[in-house]
């Protein structure tokens, strides 16, 4: 299957192709979930600003000047519904502890087979990531969307100067070294600190 | 940091497939937005949100226990909508949209959620209808007049 550009499949998404509709959820469904995500929402929240986007994208299918610029009309419609509905619930992003004991790690599980040193790796590395600042977990999730996203789209999301997200990311990323590395002989697995 | 380079983009590799297989999108969610394409109706025209009382300036606290009243607009025809939200005590199927057509007119209204759930109910001559038990998240509603010389018409996702 040969693929195609994303204006050829909002083309044919407008023309009721749901095929191509498929391919373009799939494409973008991990960068508008990292979105709502690095505004620090919870699951309900997310879920709602999820929806709405692409909600959005559906009533404006037609209507895009850019389609070859998707990307970043979802991110940019993302980050509008995050803000609004922060607004509208009328409360604070929770602050830098709330997420700092959280582990989403379940020490019991038991991988199958041959994953399992893989599979090891993969959880010091999230738990290592939970036990970052929230501010660096969203930085760097940001930096690792895909399709990747421009310095200048992350630094308006996370309100912070353009020229800082490179300084800061080389922070974040040296800190969940240092996270992983400190634990190498702990078990992290086992619970928050 | 002589060897960041090569190093940190091993290491940010790896946290990106972590965090893919760590908080992916939920699939439920995706299903759902993959059913949303027909949303719009080759024939339907879309109603535009022209006033929501949530983005009124009223303050979040009180606006909770007061219904949400939309006004949507197309070419022939308004919608004003009202959603209410049960009380949070009561099951969470408990809420209801209420709505009035104007110029009225006896019409099928089709109340759907992003679950992609359809609730139809009809609007009688004076163009009222009342939706119970719908889902909690977006909703959107489709009119189709009896008459059909009327255009029908959809409105904009209510989030």
């Amino acid at each position: 299957m040969a693929d195609r550009s994303i204006s050829e499949l909002v083309r044919a998404a407008c023309a009721g192709d749901e095929q191509a509709w498929h391919e373009i959820v799939d494409r973008h469904a991990r960068l508008v979930w990292s979105i709502a995500r690095s505004h620090r929402l919870d699951d309900a929240d997310a879920g709602d600003v999820f929806q709405s986007t692409w909600l959005r994208l559906v009533e404006n299918l037609h209507r895009l000047e850019q389609p070859d610029q998707l990307a970043s009309w979802l991110v940019t419609t993302a980050r509008r519904e995050c803000l609004r509905l922060i607004k509208r619930r009328d409360r604070e992003i929770p602050g830098a502890d709330a997420t700092q004991g959280e582990d989403r790690i379940d020490p019991t599980a038991t991988p199958p087979d041959a994953a399992v040193v893989r599979q090891e790796e993969h959880a010091q590395v999230a738990a290592a990531y939970h036990r970052l600042p929230p501010r660096c977990q969203s930085l760097l999730r940001l930096c690792l969307a895909d399709p990747p996203l421009p310095y200048a789209q992350i630094a308006e999301i996370l309100e912070i100067p353009l020229g800082s997200i490179g300084p800061q990311r080389q922070r974040c990323l040296a800190r969940l070294r240092q996270l992983l590395s400190s634990d190498d002989h702990t078990d992290i697995r086992a619970g928050d600190v | 940091m002589a060897d960041e380079t090569g190093a940190d983009d091993a290491l940010l590799a790896e946290l990106r497939t972590v965090i893919d297989m760590d908080d992916p999108p939920p699939p439920a969610l995706v299903e759902a937005i993959k059913n949303s394409l027909d949303w719009l109706d080759a024939d339907h025209q879309i109603a535009e949100l022209v006033s929501d009382s949530h983005l009124a300036g009223a303050a979040a606290l009180r606006a909770a226990h007061e219904p949400r009243v939309l006004t949507f607009t197309a070419d022939e025809s308004t919608l004003v909508v009202e959603v209410v939200e049960p009380p949070a005590a009561a099951p969470p199927d408990g809420r209801r949209v209420i709505g009035q057509i104007v110029p009225p007119a006896p019409a099928g209204v089709d109340v759907r959620t992003a679950d992609g759930v359809t609730t139809h109910v009809r609007a009688d001559e004076h163009g009222r209808f009342r939706a119970t038990g719908v889902s909690p998240g977006p909703v959107t509603i489709s009119v189709r007049y009896d008459d059909a010389s009327r255009p029908p018409f959809v409105t904009t996702w209510i989030s």
